[in-house]
């Protein structure tokens, strides 16, 4: 009977169980969210972009905010969506709300009752905001509305024909708006609205999407896109900017700005994936290394 | 006949939609937001046959008893529920009238209460098997998988706070990184090209070296000089290798998109009619 081969360690390293992998991950996500480890940020120039577009907007201006996304996407996107909110809110700007996605009302919902209305009392529906909801048809809607909103949006939400709502008296189409602030997690989204919406309007577009799908929109910026939002970083980069630029609101409390109070299990999770990388790499060298050796002595 | 009106259909609503994006006035503007309409009109209709299709499927596979149909018997008890609380808006405070959304609504509650957490529940799984194939596969084994192996790297610690503290507290620490990255590949050539690989790995030492000192010299004197941290190089990765990637693909996905569009508007392309035998 053969000898069987007792497996080096880097052999064994290489061969690890997957469920130790799963451990460690589990880990570095439920240990900085025990202790509550928050990190501050540093913005980069693309959401710096965005924070100074929305400063340098007159009190009073008309901001279309499309919720393109769902809850697969929300511990990215629902802390960008409550971050434009609020900066949209001390600003004063009038904000109209709707969806390319069937699942963007509920998200948007989630925004208006957790921040608008608990942070804004000031802010009264139909007069500073309404929520125009989901329509159908992608990038065709975008199309539509670009000449006029009533074509597809006969009444809101809550089934209030659009006539008799108040912030809507002056708003005719796409181009009535001073800037499309979009947030999305696929198609239709932060690319449609570039393409069929600010580029036919001259609007400009600004917005925030997965990290996973940031790279896909860089063509894009800073020309036809203002600024560009990507991931959980990001987020946190907009909230730091946000405590900075109204200290006196938020002073340092982080509790409300849930991207900074997630950043610290990414964080220790892209450590994790960086040290298994690196160990992963070193014994598969170790390994050939060895192997070849053997294959050496063999031949000899 | 069957065959000719709707390319003839394609070909006139494919030319009014070309000439639109050049000519942006009446009549063709007014006839692309037509166009536009019916179009989502017929995407309203797409949500019918979509789950039409979705029932057809998943009721055929629990009729027959077929393998996983246990699987199929939730995903249709789910729709339906979904679908009746929906329509009938069930729970709502004003009868049919209320918005779907509203609160006490059955439909917001399934979403709240259901679909939200096992939707996220689905997609936090992808940080475990992300860790888990990495692992196995991310590995060095040839140049170009080494030079994505590197970049991944940067843009990982990038991503993190790490990367910017560890350049903050050891300015010139990415460069040594460098510098002994690519002496190591000289040193690999020192068998066939003895000299080259020397005087590379000096020039390669003595430039880090010096670089070093000096910034350090510059910093401990209170000025400011400029050493390579993680948030830039991740920057420049995002903004030129990758940018340039990117719109070497875009490019190439829009000629294909125009290549395609003319096929279809001419009428070269035809399988979209089906077969000749339906």
């Amino acid at each position: 009977m053969a000898e069987t081969e007792t497996p080096s360690m880097m052999e064994r390293l290489q061969a690890i169980d997957r469920r130790w992998i799963f451990l460690f991950i589990m880990l570095a996500v439920v240990i900085p969210l025990a202790f509550d480890l928050t990190i501050d940020e540093v913005a980069t120039p693309e959401v710096q972009a965005i924070y100074d577009r929305i400063e340098e907007l007159p009190p009073g201006s008309n901001v279309l905010l499309p919720f393109d996304y769902g809850p697969e996407s929300e511990p990215e996107l629902q802390p960008m969506a409550d971050s434009y909110v609020r900066h949209l809110c001390r600003r004063k700007q009038k904000l109209f709300f709707m969806c390319l996605w069937a699942t963007g009302q509920a998200q948007t919902l989630k925004t208006v009752d957790h921040v608008l209305e608990q942070e804004f009392s000031d802010y009264s529906y139909g007069r500073d905001y309404v929520m125009l909801g989901f329509r159908p048809g992608g990038q065709g809607v975008i199309q539509v509305v670009v000449s006029d909103f009533r074509t597809l949006y006969q009444s809101d939400v809550e089934g209030t024909p659009i006539d008799e709502i108040p912030i809507m008296q002056n708003v005719k189409g796409l181009k009535d708006m001073d800037l499309i602030l979009n947030i999305s997690g696929g198609f239709p989204g932060l690319k449609e609205w570039i393409q069929f919406g600010g580029d036919r309007t001259g609007v400009p577009v600004a917005g925030g999407v997965t990290a996973v799908q940031a790279p896909l929109l860089y063509p894009y910026y800073p020309g036809q896109l203002s600024g560009i939002m990507g991931g959980l970083k990001a987020a946190a980069e907009y909230e730091s900017l946000l405590i900075q630029g109204y200290s006196e609101a938020y002073g340092t409390d982080t509790e409300r700005f849930a991207a900074i109070r997630r950043m610290g299990p990414q964080t220790l999770a892209h450590l994790v994936i960086i040290l298994f990388l690196v160990v992963g790499n070193i014994a598969y060298f170790a390994s050939r290394g060895s192997s070849r050796e053997q294959r050496k002595s063999l031949e000899k | 006949m069957r065959r000719q009106i709707p390319l003839l259909i394609t070909f006139v609503v494919g030319v009014i939609m070309l000439f639109e994006a050049f000519i942006p006035h009446p009549p063709f503007d007014q006839l692309n937001e037509s166009l536009s309409i019916t179009f989502d009109v017929l995407a309203a209709f797409a949500f019918m046959l979509g789950g039409g299709n979705l029932a057809k499927i998943h009721l055929t596979k629990i009729s027959r008893s077929e393998p996983g149909w246990g699987y199929s018997a939730v995903t249709m008890a789910g729709f339906f529920a979904m679908l009746a609380v929906g329509l009938f808006k069930v729970g709502g405070p004003s009868g049919v009238k209320h918005a779907l959304e509203a609160e006490g609504s059955w439909f917001q509650a399934a979403y709240d209460y259901c679909f939200l957490p096992l939707s996220a529940t689905t997609f936090s799984l992808l940080a475990f098997f992300v860790a888990s194939a990495s692992y196995r596969a991310f590995r060095a084994k040839n140049r170009e998988a080494t030079v994505l192996l590197i970049a991944a790297l940067i843009i990982l610690l990038g991503r993190t706070l790490v990367g910017t503290a560890l350049t903050e507290t050891l300015p010139g620490s990415l460069e040594l990184l460098f510098g002994a990255l690519l002496a190591y590949l000289a040193w690999e050539q020192y068998r066939s090209k003895r000299w080259v690989s020397l005087s590379l790995i000096g020039a390669v030492g003595a430039f880090v070296l010096i670089r070093t000192l000096y910034g350090y010299l510059i910093l401990a004197g209170g000025g400011d000089f400029y050493l390579l941290t993680v948030p830039d190089l991740v920057n420049w990765i995002m903004v030129v290798p990758q940018l340039a990637g990117q719109r070497a693909i875009m490019i190439g996905i829009c000629l294909g998109i125009i290549s395609m569009s003319l096929r279809l508007i001419l009428g070269v392309e035809r399988s979209y009619l089906g077969s000749d035998n339906d």
